[in-house]
């Protein structure tokens, strides 16, 4: 197996590998480097009749067999010593040892590199030849067979060799020297490596290796080499299904291989198992008890004692899932019903029998309160039609015998899996159109006025009472044209306009600011004025009620927390008055027992009722309070929006066009009165008028007149918006 | 923007926005700078400002009277009442230093999710959040004075 594909298997891996993974990348590095340094001292100091890669399988083993010896057999410096004075003195075949032992301890004094850290590339150069044999074994394996057997017959020699240069050499001044290189072997090498160091100095691995298939390398001793280095490949299967290799690494745990497993099969099991679900099973050769793995036996070494030639197809691991139908009997039935249920199974999940959610199953609506509650938040689709099918929902079972085990089989995923069901939303948005009906919603409500005449008069009077802004279009233009822009920008946001609304200008609505703080009271208040809008201010909830109660607001800034009364009791009361009042509410569908029954509370405020609360007031709350505790609370409240201190001027604006517009709107006649009213304002007021705004004033009454069809007549607009209201 | 910068600068002749310093949050500010357009040359800001003045100094004083009186409640409400006036002036430290004081004030923590019960670490730290306070607001007072000198 190429060494890149160990290691992306390995990097893919998440599994408590993760510090092995790195040495192995780290090592790849340095590998890819280390070998020319290598090369470059090899040529220097000797010379080899050996082809390159035996060279370097060499060097490697070279290294290992000392380094493993190093610390019992030698002193380190005894090693160092030798391989100093095999400098001078080597014979052709104590070059390649005088090269192992060299590359062993690093001796070269002019080396720049860390001497430990070619240690560490060496045994995975190694690791990256073997893994290329073991994949390819082309004719090359032939020929380095040989020479690895060669090598074998080199370390014996080298040994003794070592030993007597070694004992001759301790005399030698350099001696000194040399520990302290040694020590700094130790000290250099980084803490996620010593780990490998370890493995290499001290491991006696008994030949664990040599029983895997494909580990044909084994035979090169290899043993020294880390097992999380070394990896190999097992047969699995599952029941009834085909054999198929798994890349562990030979000290992977079973609980390891479950996760590889998990990865084979990606799509059948991976989906809705997680690797503890699943058990691996063992099936002896010699037809004894089979045997359930548990997730702490190490998978290379359990299968080299079952399977002491090595693990065959015939072999393979047997994968067990939990049973979702039934509980499994016993492992020999329980085969015999997998071979069946599996592909059942498999398939239920890529091919869902569509049927299956529908919406009138009798299970569904007795679960939506409770579910649509506390599911609703992370409602996902996606994973609905596969979540009713792997968590009891389905309905159709085909046995009767199953049926009963299967709540409890699958108890835990219910409460996890089972989201919102299509049925569940729709009955949300349906809950939550009707509580937006009750308090919010600005849908044309106006009901249809009882006589022409009397609303009339009574509009009139309102608006004549009600606080007049100045006139709007003899206000100072030379920093309005700042602002205009902006003001037409949201217009066309809101294309749906009538079209005499669009004269860059916000919607003549009526503004009651809810405010304790003079200051901020006082800002407001210019705000409203630039945007020339009607306004009225209050400095408590009680006096913001009071105020409402008089009516023709259609959008109050609540501040939340004011003396007296706090905005939001004030908002809440606002609410419940408005509830009383049928206020915004079709009077066809109104109750008429709640109208009645606040009959005594609402004559104080019914008085221009249908004229003057055409529908809920919008409530935006302010709030200075960054919590979102507090948002919410008042938009529990009834407050229809939130704007958070310091106001920004440009969102408040919006705000106010926004609502503004749609209650513009909805009290349609009621603004055109208005409109009216202003424009005769301004004519009179404006004596000495511009020409220009003439012309404005000529222009807004054509855009109205287009709508109207006749511009002055007041039945006739009356008629016209109780068309509007039944539009 | 900074169109408007140098117009104030040289109807001014005085400081212009960038030296408000950081302790002022300069969009918030400048928009009510914008407001004077409408009334005569900076005259409405200069009303809020030094309205904001004379209500923060009456408010100090009412807090002191409250942590003498150990009136917790009232610090809150008292810390609630200038942490809006300063958010809306766009004078970040002192609206946040106001806002501990409310949440102090209620028995909870600085950030006003936790509760803590005990009443003597509330003023404690309510006393420490006034000196601080005190002395953000003496920093902007200074500048803002500076900026309508």
């Amino acid at each position: 197996m190429a060494i890149g594909s160990f290691l992306r298997q390995k990097f893919r891996r998440s599994t408590s590998n993760a510090s092995s993974i790195s040495i192995s990348s780290q090592d790849c590095s340095q590998s890819q480097s280390q070998p020319q340094n290598q090369n470059q001292h090899q040529h220097h100091n000797q010379n080899h009749n050996h082809t390159h890669g035996s060279r370097s399988t060499k060097s490697r083993r070279g290294s290992q067999t000392p380094s493993r010896r190093a610390p019992s057999t030698f002193g380190s410096a005894t090693i160092d010593e030798t391989a100093e004075k095999s400098d001078g003195t080597a014979t052709s075949t104590r070059a390649e040892a005088k090269s192992l032992l060299e590359n062993a301890s690093g001796e070269q004094s002019s080396d720049l590199h860390s001497p430990s850290s070619k240690h560490i590339s060496i045994p995975d150069t190694k690791a990256i030849e073997e893994a290329d044999c073991a994949d390819f074994p082309t004719p090359n394996t032939d020929t380095i067979s040989p020479v690895a057997e060669e090598e074998v017959e080199d370390l014996d020699e080298i040994t003794p060799d070592g030993n007597a240069q070694g004992t001759s050499a301790t005399n030698t001044p350099k001696a000194k020297a040399r520990p302290a290189e040694l020590q700094r072997r130790q000290s250099l090498v980084p803490p996620q490596q010593t780990r490998l160091i370890k493995t290499l100095l001290e491991t006696e691995l008994p030949s664990v290796n040599r029983a895997a298939t494909l580990d044909y390398f084994t035979s090169n001793g290899s043993s020294t080499i880390s097992p999380n280095m070394v990896s190999r490949k097992i047969w699995v299967r599952r029941p009834g299904a085909s054999a198929t290799l798994v890349t562990i690494n030979e000290d992977d745990l079973v609980d390891d291989v479950r996760d590889m497993i998990l990865k084979k099969y990606a799509n059948t099991l991976g989906r809705s198992f997680d690797s503890p679900d699943v058990t691996l099973r063992i099936i002896p050769r010699e037809n004894q008890q089979q045997r359930t793995l548990g997730p702490e036996e190490p998978m290379g070494r359990t299968l080299d004692a079952y399977f002491p030639g090595g693990q065959t197809v015939e072999d393979a691991l047997v994968i067990d899932v939990p049973p979702r139908r039934t509980p499994r009997p016993s492992p020999h039935t329980g085969r015999q019903y997998y071979e069946d249920g599996r592909p059942l199974e498999s398939a239920s999940e890529y091919f869902p029998p569509m049927a299956v959610p529908a919406p009138p199953s009798p299970h569904l609506p007795a679960s939506i309160p409770v579910n649509g509650l506390a599911n609703h938040n992370h409602s996902n689709l996606a994973t609905h039609s596969m979540s009713v099918l792997t968590t009891g929902h389905v309905p159709a079972l085909p046995s009767p015998g199953r049926r009963p085990h299967h709540p409890t089989t699958n108890r835990p995923r219910m409460g996890r899996q089972h989201t919102s069901s299509p049925t569940i939303i729709s009955t949300h948005q349906q809950q939550t159109v009707m509580n937006n009906e009750k308090s919010s919603n600005p849908a044309p409500a106006a009901p249809p006025l009882p006589t022409p005449p009397a609303p009339l008069q009574a509009e009139s009077s309102q608006i004549q009472r009600v606080a007049t802004p100045p006139p709007r279009v003899s206000s100072p233009r030379p920093r309005t044209t700042n602002s205009r822009p902006k003001k037409k920008k949201t217009n066309a946001d809101h294309p749906s306009l009538p079209a005499g609304m669009l004269n860059g200008a916000v919607p003549p609505i009526n503004v009651l600011i809810v405010e304790d703080n003079i200051i901020n009271l006082k800002l407001l208040e210019a705000f409203m004025k630039r945007l020339k809008v009607r306004w009225q201010t209050a400095m408590n909830g009680k006096e913001a009620v009071t105020k409402w109660r008089a009516g023709g607001f259609h959008l109050v800034l609540m501040d939340i927390q004011l003396p007296i009364m706090s905005g939001l009791e004030a908002t809440k009361e606002i609410r419940r008055l408005e509830r009383l009042n049928n206020i915004g509410v079709f009077s066809s569908s109104a109750g008429a027992g709640a109208e009645e029954g606040g009959e005594v509370e609402a004559e104080e405020d019914r008085l221009p009722s249908s004229v003057l609360f055409k529908s809920p007031v919008i409530i935006v709350a302010l709030t200075a309070s960054s919590l979102q505790s507090d948002r919410h609370e008042a938009l529990a409240a009834g407050c229809n929006d939130f704007l958070t201190k310091p106001v920004n001027f440009v969102w408040l604006e919006r705000k106010v066009m926004e609502w503004g517009c749609m209650q513009a709107l909805i009290d349609f006649d009621g603004w055109r009165k208005w409109k009216d009213f202003s424009q005769m304002q301004q004519l009179e007021s404006g004596e000495g008028g511009e020409e220009k705004k003439k012309a404005d004033v000529k222009k807004k009454k054509g855009k109205s007149s287009r709508i109207s069809t006749s511009g002055s007549g007041e039945l006739m607009k009356v008629g016209e918006a109780r068309e509007m209201g039944v539009v | 923007m900074p169109d408007r910068h140098e117009e104030e600068r040289s109807e001014e002749g005085s400081v212009g926005l960038p030296d408000l310093g950081d302790s002022i949050d300069a969009a918030t500010f400048e928009q009510i700078l914008e407001m004077d357009d409408d009334e005569d040359e900076r005259e409405f800001s200069k009303s809020i400002v030094f309205g904001f003045f004379e209500q923060a100094e009456q408010t100090f004083t009412k807090m002191d009277d409250a942590l003498k009186a150990k009136d917790l409640k009232q610090l809150s409400s008292l810390g609630h009442f200038l942490k809006g006036s300063s958010a809306t002036l766009g004078l970040t430290k002192v609206k946040d230093s106001c806002e501990k004081i409310q949440h102090y004030g209620q028995k909870k923590d600085e950030a006003g999710t936790e509760d803590e019960p005990d009443e003597e670490k509330c003023l404690e730290r309510i006393k420490d959040s006034l000196v601080q306070v005190k002395e953000e607001y003496a920093e902007v007072e200074k500048v803002l004075r500076k900026f309508y000198d």
